[in-house]
Formats: structure tokens, C-alpha cells, sequence
């Protein structure tokens, strides 16, 4: 080995070491990692009042209407979007990303649409579009009636398998 | 003078474990539907929370920030209903996830605190044990640790017992109880994923301790263990992580196989890394200084010629000019090597000056303006924007755009405080939002303010229409009006209308009779008009009971209706005068929005803190490519001069005809820069 490579060697695994072996002694600065995380609690518990009072204010409860979406198994039908009308007023349109998807897989719940109504009663109608069984296109809709009371109404649209029928189901659920 | 420059960030025992961490909180996170086994008899398939749903939903898309808000929102509307003790663990495990330490370790505090199930409990330990860890409180951690039942863990959650294994070693490792990691080591399962990374972190902890035999076979065992991992595939093998490993491996094993003396080996080692991996042209330029130092000279211009095919920025592929001019100079091909030698030296004059531009930007440009990255496809990012191409750990997924950052961006250290710079960038963004929408809410609370006051005006006008007292007034006339026809005894305070206006016909009647001359009354009228008034008295008299208790109940009736009128009156009085609600929610949008500018300083400070160190170790690594550079650069020149005047002698001696030299690399003295 020529005194040129040696040096490089030498220097190369110093390096490299010392790559590896220098984040092991890296303690962060405990005084402004304490300062961040409580800035972020503080930023945490900011967003939260915001959020109660922006719905305090522009949705009150005896008004308030929510609709969520929530998909159980989902191995028939993979949703690419949904569109949702009330009294035959399209208020939402949702288009999905895969990363969204995946998390309605795996058992979260979004909220799809927040918005005031009446007292009285009311019709929901919503467009499931996305891929259906044999990979073809699908696109299906329910209906549900319902009658807002003077509290929060709160309503959940649900894709689910039907095992027997070999279909995905869609149904509404009020939430009491 | 040479340097093999890390091209993508460093795997190091940091990152390992808050990759690890970050994992086994996603792994868990695919189990939280259905993990509740823990708490509740059936694990169900949907959630009976949807607030729990929500924050679920957040998590599940690693948006930890919205999650943690969803649940703090949960919390204050009455908590996550219906689903055991799991929510605490999922929150404790957020706030850890989203490096809130002291957060986390309050939450798990208290959950042991309250009586769990067993197996919950055992998990809040482990958890716990991880916070400790984290804060490096080693006394503490193995509190922890000890309070955890190993076998139930490894029966209920197999993966987390894989952790706590690799956790116990890394304190020992941290610890430098190199003798006891060791012990713990060889306990633990060829299946258990954890398993090379604490062999590879020991070995690197050894080689510390100068102790590089033991650490290069520590390292050969863990390629072994990544082999069985595949193999065995006992727990969900992460193909990109294993691969990653496995790289990571058999670079720190070729390296020092290297420094062995061992090329045969190490050029074995560097074999094992992808070609079209992040170390690849490390592990290419490694490879052939193995080759290059094995006498494996045609292996070593192969690999740096392929290395020479890559991305011209990166400075592996601009060093292996020089390289390869070097083994030319070996192969005793003077021609070629000084054409090498000329090429590294323009480079590196052109790298030299790009430094100094870089150098010099460094002093009006903001750090964002400087570190710009760009993916795959062309498109530019910044640093600070929202949705920065980073994996679900944490790590940039693309490259910066001057390859002279790249190097700093692979360490470590350097990481950790972007990573900082970068939460405090969307905190501070954040918190412009809220700021925004303090003031959209105070306009949407005047605007129906004033809606409210010009409705109340409207209602009063009408209610001034209406007058209630009024009807009061009229009311009490009535009442006395038939209390004097009871007094009295006088049916026909009773009588209706009809009866009224019969009666006062038979007046007008007998007033007309009256009023004729006494020649013209006729008896016979006066007669029967007695008879008939005599009828109608005698008929009024027999109604008059019903009349008058008829009188009596419309008057209670009419009392009981103004009774209301004056309640709705009092009431709607009171609403039109209550303003209590609208300045209830002024008081909140007030106090909600007096905290945001004060968090907006300290997060502008801490920012400004973060962009002055991040700038330093950016200047500091600019001068030091510089340094290396100039090194090179000198290098270079002096190969080039002393080759050069080597062939000049050679041609002045005579003893090589210069036309012999050949034609692309003939030297003549005129032609050499020095």
C-alpha cells in the first residue's frame, strides 16, 4: 500500500468513525429542548381553544351539523372519492390520497363535512366513487332522512363489506 | 488526502432508535382498531369514539400535530369514551412521538398511577422506559425496565419485547458496560429485528475502545442476523429498512477490514452494499482503494470509472478523477495519470470557487434561500415548506440541490437541529394562522354583533306597536265593568250583543211613544211593548247566570293571557337586553388571542437562535470543504508537476522519444499547469 492510500485510509475511517461515533456524545441543548416542547404543548393547547371556539362560534349546537366517514375491512371497494349533498345541495366533495385511505383502513374516522341546518327534517345524499369488486369502476349512493333536533346532529357515513353478497355496503349511522 | 463523504444521512445508534421508536409506534398504530384486546373482551372493528376515530385518523397519516390537537380537543369536550385505557397509551405515545419527553412521561407517570390492566400497565412501563431513555436518565430507565413483566410482554406484544431487549443493550452501550451489552446480546433472538442494530452500535462502542477485532466480528454476526431476520421473517420485515441495515453494515465492516489491512475481506464487504444505494458511491470509491491497495488495479479503475458515470456534483465522483490518475500512475500509464491529475486539478479549482461564492452567500442569504432541494422529478423545495418531503421518520427524502450541503446534511447532529429549525418554522406558521384567524373571528363576532343589535331594534319597534299595557288598561276597565253588574245586580252588563241592541231597540221605542202627544198614544202599543220588554227582562234574566259566569271565565282567561304576554314580554325584554353570550365569546377570541403574540416572540426568538447555529455549522462546513479542497487541489498540482517533470526528464535524457507518448496525453513542458 502506497503512502498515498495509506493516508487515505486513514483519513477515510477517521471520518467515517467519527460520523458514527460523534451522535452518540450529541446530548441536544436540554434548556432550549425544554423551551421547544413547551412551546409545542403550549402551541398544542392554543390550536385546541381555537378550534372548540371557531366551532362555538360558527356552529352552534343547536344548529351544528356533522357528518363523518369510515371505512370496516374495505376489501371490496377502494374509495377514490365521495360526494355529499343535503336537501340536494352538494356541500362537500372529497377527493382521497392513498395515505388517507390507509388510515380509514386502519380505523380512523374522518370528519367530512361541519355545517349548520335547521330545525326539521332533512335528506342526505352521498356519491361513493372508487374501484369496485373484479377492479372495475364503482360508484353507488344512499339516501337517509333524518330530522335535526336542537342539539348536535351528527350522522356517519360507513363503508363496509357484505361477505355473503360480495359487495362493499354503504350505510348511515346517527350517532346519539 | 482523501475523504469518503457520507451522501445520505447517517445511520447512526440515534437515528436507529428514533427510527425504532417512530416504528413501533406505526406498528402499534396498525394494531390500535384492533389492539383494544387489552381493555375490552372483543377487539372491535370500528371505533365507538368518533373523536378517538378522528384522532386515529390524523395519526394514521403520521399528521401527529393534528392529532395531539384532537385529542387535547377530546380531552376537554369529556375524553375518548368507549375504548379502555388505550387512548392514554396512544397520547403518551404521540407526545413522545412529536419529542414533547416531559409531556410523555407525565401522561405514563399517571397512567400507573391508576389501576390498569396488567398488561396495560406493563406497557405504560415499557413506554415510560422509552422516555427515560430518550432523556438519557439511565437510573431511572432501568427502573423502568425492571418493572416490566418480560413474559407477559412477550406474549402480548412480541415486538415491544424485541425493543425492550434492544433497549436494555443500548443503556448498557451508552452506559459503556460494554461486558454486560455483550451478555444481554447473545440472549436475544436471531428473529428479533432489533438485533443488528445493537450488534453493529456494540461493535461500534468496541471500536471505540480500540477493540476492532471483536467489533468486526461483532459486525459479521450482524449480517448474519439480518440474513435470519429475512429469512425466519418472524415479525414484519421492512424490506427498504433491512436493506438499509445491511448497507450500513457492511460499510462499518469493510471500513474496518480496511483499517485491518484485511482488502481481500473489506472488497468482499463493499460487494454487499447496493449499487444503487444511498452508500453506493461510497461503497465504489471503498472498493476500489481495497482493489487499488489488493493490487486489483483493473478492478479499481472499473469501479471508480463506474463512480465517474454518476452525478457529476457529488464529490466522490469529482475525487475519483484523481483516483483514477493516481492508479495510472501505478499501472506506470504517465500519459493517462497526468491527464487525470489535470482534470482533478481544474475541478477542483472550479469546486474551490463555487465554495467561496457558496461562502460568501452564506452572509446575505437566509438559510432557507441557501439549503434549496429539488426531488426526482425537478420540483424545488424549501426547507420550511409545509409539506417537505420527509419519511415517517423524520428524514429528508430528497437531496440538496449543491451538493456541497450534502455531506452536512447527512450528519447527524446537523439533522436534529433542522429537524428543530423546521418544527419551530411550522409552529411559527402556525401560530400567523392563529393570529389570522383571532382576527377573522373578532370580525365575524362584530358583524354578528351588529346584526343582533339591529334585529333587537326591530323587535322593540314592533313590540312598541303591539303595547301590552295598554291591553293591561283595558283588562282592568273590563273587570270593573263587571264587577258593577254583579254589584248591581244588572243583567244587562252581561248581555250580548244581540240582546244589547234588542234592548236598546225597545228603548228607542218607548222613548218614540214617549215622545208622541197624548191624542196619538195608543194603549195598545204601550201595552204590548211592556209585554215585550217584559219578555225580554224575563229571558235576560234567565241568562243572565250563564252570561255572567261566562263574563267571569273570559276575564280569567283574558288574565292568564296577559299574564303570558307580560312573562314573554319580561323574557324577551331580558334577551334583547342580554349580551352576555356574545361577550362570553369575545372574552374567549380576547384571551385566546392575547397568548399568540407572546408565543409568537418566543418562537421568532428560538427560530433566529436556531438559523444563526444551523449557519454556523454550514459556514464551518464550507471552510472546512474548502481546507480539503485546497488540500486536494495541492495534491493534485504536485502529482501533476512532479509527473510532469518526470516525463520532461525522461524526454530531455532521451530516453523516450516524446511521439512515443501517447497522442491525447503527450506532455510537453508548455503544456503542464503548475
Amino acid at each position: 500500500m502506497g503512502w498515498m492510500q495509506r493516508l487515505v485510509f486513514v483519513l477515510s475511517l477517521a471520518c467515517f468513525t467519527e460520523t458514527l461515533l460523534a451522535a452518540d456524545n450529541q446530548i441536544p441543548d436540554q434548556p432550549v429542548v425544554d423551551e421547544l416542547q413547551s412551546l409545542k404543548q403550549q402551541v398544542i393547547e392554543l390550536n385546541r381553544d381555537l378550534f372548540i371556539l371557531e366551532e362555538d362560534l360558527l356552529f352552534p349546537a343547536n344548529t351544528q351539523f356533522a357528518l363523518y366517514l369510515s371505512v370496516d375491512v374495505g376489501e371490496f371497494f377502494a374509495l377514490d372519492a365521495v360526494e355529499v349533498k343535503i336537501n340536494g345541495e352538494t356541500v362537500t366533495h372529497y377527493l382521497y390520497t392513498a395515505n388517507q385511505v390507509d388510515a380509514l383502513h386502519k380505523g380512523g374516522v374522518q370528519r367530512l363535512y361541519v355545517g349548520n341546518l335547521k330545525s326539521g327534517a332533512h335528506e342526505l345524499t352521498a356519491f361513493f366513487t372508487g374501484e369496485g369488486p373484479n377492479k372495475r369502476e364503482y360508484k353507488r349512493g344512499t339516501t337517509h332522512l333524518f330530522k335535526k333536533g336542537g342539539d348536535i346532529t351528527t350522522l356517519e357515513l360507513q363503508i363496509t363489506d357484505s361477505t355473503r353478497k360480495h359487495q362493499p355496503q354503504f350505510k348511515v349511522v346517527e350517532w346519539q | 488526502m482523501f475523504r469518503i463523504l457520507p451522501i445520505q444521512p447517517t445511520i447512526n445508534p440515534i437515528s436507529v432508535w428514533l427510527v425504532g421508536l417512530v416504528m413501533s409506534f406505526m406498528a402499534q398504530a396498525g394494531l390500535v382498531a384492533a389492539d383494544d384486546a387489552d381493555v375490552v373482551s372483543s377487539p372491535p372493528h370500528r371505533v365507538k369514539d368518533l373523536a378517538y376515530g378522528e384522532i386515529l385518523y390524523a395519526f394514521h397519516q403520521n399528521h401527529l400535530f393534528d392529532a395531539l390537537v384532537k385529542t387535547a380537543v377530546a380531552e376537554a369536550r369529556g375524553g375518548v369514551q368507549h375504548h379502555g385505557d388505550y387512548p392514554f397509551i396512544l397520547k403518551g405515545g404521540m407526545y413522545l412521538a412529536y419529542g414533547i419527553t416531559e409531556q410523555a412521561k407525565q401522561i405514563f407517570l399517571e397512567a400507573l398511577q391508576q389501576n390498569l390492566n396488567p398488561a396495560v400497565k406493563n406497557r405504560a412501563w415499557f413506554y415510560l422506559g422509552k422516555v427515560y431513555y430518550l432523556q438519557r436518565n439511565w437510573t431511572d430507565l432501568e427502573k423502568s425496565l425492571t418493572r416490566i413483566d418480560a413474559p407477559l410482554l412477550a406474549d402480548s406484544h412480541p415486538l415491544e419485547f424485541a425493543e425492550l431487549r434492544y433497549l436494555q443493550v443500548q443503556s448498557y452501550i451508552a452506559q459503556n458496560q460494554l461486558a454486560l451489552a455483550n451478555q444481554l446480546l447473545s440472549q436475544i433472538s436471531e428473529s428479533n429485528p432489533w438485533k443488528p442494530y445493537v450488534q453493529h452500535n456494540l461493535a461500534l462502542a468496541l471500536l471505540r475502545q480500540d477493540q476492532r477485532d471483536p467489533a468486526i466480528a461483532l459486525l459479521k454476526q450482524a449480517s448474519t442476523s439480518i440474513q435470519e431476520i429475512t429469512d425466519e421473517q418472524t415479525f414484519p420485515v421492512d424490506q427498504d429498512e433491512i436493506d438499509g441495515i445491511r448497507d450500513r453494515i457492511a460499510m462499518s465492516l469493510a471500513m474496518l477490514q480496511l483499517d485491518a489491512g484485511n482488502t481481500r475481506a473489506a472488497m468482499d464487504a463493499y460487494r454487499q452494499v447496493r449499487l444503487h444505494g444511498p452508500w453506493s458511491e461510497r461503497a465504489l470509491f471503498g472498493y476500489a482503494m481495497a482493489a487499488a491497495s489488493n493490487q486489483n488495479f483493473g478492478l479499481a479503475l472499473e469501479a471508480l470509472s463506474s463512480l465517474g458515470k454518476r452525478n457529476p456534483q457529488n464529490l466522490l465522483v469529482q475525487e475519483s478523477q484523481y483516483a483514477q490518475a493516481y492508479i495510472y500512475e501505478q499501472l506506470e500509464k504517465p500519459g493517462l495519470a497526468l491527464t487525470g491529475y489535470r482534470k482533478a486539478v481544474n475541478q477542483y479549482q472550479d469546486l474551490l470557487q463555487q465554495n467561496q461564492q457558496q461562502q460568501s452567500n452564506l452572509a446575505s442569504n437566509s438559510l432557507e434561500e441557501i439549503l434549496l432541494f429539488s426531488a426526482a422529478d425537478g420540483e424545488q423545495w424549501r426547507l420550511t415548506d409545509e409539506r417537505f418531503p420527509i419519511d415517517r421518520f423524520g428524514r429528508l427524502l430528497i437531496v440538496p440541490e449543491q451538493s456541497a450541503y450534502v455531506d452536512l446534511l447527512a450528519d447527524e447532529h446537523f439533522q436534529s437541529r433542522l429537524k428543530e429549525y423546521r418544527e419551530l418554522h411550522l409552529l411559527r406558521q402556525n401560530l400567523l394562522n392563529a393570529k389570522a384567524d383571532v382576527e377573522s373571528f373578532k370580525l365575524m363576532l362584530a358583524t354578528r354583533n351588529n346584526l343582533r343589535e339591529q334585529r333587537v331594534q326591530e323587535v322593540q319597534q314592533q313590540l312598541e306597536v303591539t303595547d301590552v299595557e295598554s291591553l293591561f288598561v283595558q283588562r282592568d276597565r273590563l273587570n270593573v265593568k263587571i264587577q258593577q253588574g254583579l254589584d248591581a245586580n244588572d243583567h244587562l252588563a252581561f248581555a250580548d250583543a244581540a240582546d244589547i241592541e234588542f234592548y236598546n231597540l225597545i228603548e228607542s221605542v218607548k222613548n218614540r211613544l214617549a215622545a208622541l202627544p197624548n191624542d196619538y198614544r195608543d194603549p195598545e202599543f204601550a201595552g204590548k211593548i211592556r209585554r215585550i220588554e217584559g219578555y225580554f227582562t224575563w229571558q235576560l234574566a234567565e241568562k243572565a247566570p250563564i252570561q255572567r259566569w261566562q263574563a267571569q271565565v273570559e276575564l280569567k282567561q283574558l288574565d292568564a293571557a296577559l299574564t303570558g304576554l307580560r312573562i314573554q314580554r319580561q323574557r324577551l325584554d331580558k334577551l334583547l337586553a342580554d349580551r352576555s353570550t356574545i361577550r362570553r365569546l369575545a372574552d374567549r377570541i380576547d384571551q385566546t388571542g392575547q397568548r399568540v403574540p407572546a408565543l409568537l416572540t418566543k418562537v421568532e426568538r428560538l427560530l433566529a437562535d436556531k438559523e444563526r447555529e444551523l449557519l454556523g455549522l454550514v459556514q464551518a462546513q464550507l471552510a472546512s470543504q474548502e481546507q480539503a479542497i485546497r488540500g486536494y487541489l495541492q495534491a493534485a498540482r504536485l502529482s501533476q508537476a512532479r509527473l510532469a517533470d518526470a516525463l520532461l526528464e525522461k524526454q530531455l535524457a532521451g530516453t523516450k522519444n516524446p511521439s512515443e507518448l501517447s497522442g491525447e496525453d503527450l506532455v510537453s513542458t508548455g503544456k503542464v499547469e503548475l
